[in-house]
């Protein structure tokens, strides 16, 4: 671990950049430890190598001050830079809520555009919707009657019969057609409503 | 030789009658079952045992309704559906039509049957699937008989 230490400000170390105390230390360190010496040795080698090999470049005084000043002009044209980039405006640790936040929204809006609400209605669909919506109101309207008939007139047979008043619908089976006796007779049964009756005439002539 | 042909004639009468007068003692024998099935099923609503309703009509089922009069059947299909659909005992309602809608033959009759179940789906709120039977209710009803 403390190898590891030293092996990290070594470059430091070959470009003079720690400071007094650290450099003894490193000197220290290496005086008894010989594989970070041969680590230094090595690098010190390919530093050689390098300068070597390199060009020596004479650069004016004048120089950083352009870059510097050509950086800046830079950074003040408006869409270039780090600050053209909306989520970077943002302090960095609300950055991945930003993140997240627009994902988030991506796939609101996929669900949104892929809904079948948002797809175009079928006309025969739409319709056969309203004629279902008439159908299902023309027989609560139906039910509704049978709710308001008048109790039949023989009250004794019916009262025994919870649904008689409530829930008039007679045998379909009953020889007659439509006169009846069933347990969920009642009006309907005596020639009120038509709905539920046998067409009893259309089954005597196909006898 | 006439004598003969008004012979065969008079026999050939007298089966048909006689054919036709089994016939129809054969389907008021059905007719009667039916009607006092009709009676027990409502018997089995009115004392709330609904657990018995589809047994006691499927002996309804059972009868083999000569074609003629399946109209019969289909009404008390609708009739017990409705009855059950009131009671709120909508998967009863539904078994009772699905068991009945298959021993339908014509048309009409089964058309009859899909609006009521469409009307008892919708009833529950199952908007989407009473509409897909309406449908199938109005293309056999284009397709008569």
């Amino acid at each position: 671990m403390e190898c590891l230490t030293f092996r990290e400000s070594l470059i430091a170390y070959l470009d003079d950049e720690v400071t007094e105390k650290e450099s003894e230390l490193i000197e220290g360190h290496l005086h008894c430890c010989s594989s970070c010496a041969a680590e230094l040795q090595s690098l010190s080698v390919s530093y050689r190598m390098l300068n070597d090999a390199l060009e020596t470049i004479d650069v004016s005084p004048e120089m950083w001050p352009r870059i510097e000043a050509a950086i800046r002009r830079r950074a003040e044209v408006p869409g270039s830079g780090w600050r053209s980039s909306p989520a970077l405006w943002l302090p960095p640790p609300l950055r991945p809520w930003a993140a997240s936040l627009i994902a988030v929204a991506l796939l609101a809006v996929s669900a949104w555009l892929l809904s079948p609400a948002l797809q175009k209605p079928d006309p025969q669909l739409e319709e056969l919707r309203q004629q279902l919506s008439t159908m299902v109101e023309e027989m609560d309207q139906q039910d509704t009657l049978r709710h308001s008939m008048p109790p039949p007139s023989d009250q004794d047979e019916y009262d025994s019969n919870p649904f008689a008043p409530q829930h008039v619908v007679y045998n379909p089976f009953h020889a007659s057609g439509t006169e009846t006796r069933s347990l969920f007779a009642g009006a309907e049964g005596r020639g009120g409503t038509t709905d539920f009756r046998v067409d009893e005439s259309e089954a005597k002539e196909t006898r | 030789m006439r004598k003969g042909i008004a012979a065969c004639a008079l026999g050939l009468a007298v089966l048909t009658v006689a054919g036709q007068q089994k016939e129809d003692s054969a389907w008021e024998e059905i007719r009667r079952t039916a009607e006092t099935q009709h009676e027990i099923v409502a018997l089995c609503i009115l004392k709330s045992h609904f657990n018995q309703v589809l047994p006691e009509m499927r002996k309804v089922y059972s009868l083999k309704f000569p074609e003629k009069y399946e109209s019969m059947l289909s009404q008390e299909i609708e009739i017990v559906s409705d009855q059950l659909m009131h009671q709120k005992q909508y998967q009863i309602a539904h078994q009772v039509i699905d068991e009945g809608l298959v021993l339908l033959k014509s048309n009409k009759n089964k058309a009859a049957v899909l609006k009521k179940k469409a009307y008892i789906l919708k009833k529950q709120g199952r908007e989407e699937e009473a509409l897909q039977y309406f449908k199938q209710s109005v293309a056999l009803e284009s397709v008569r008989p």
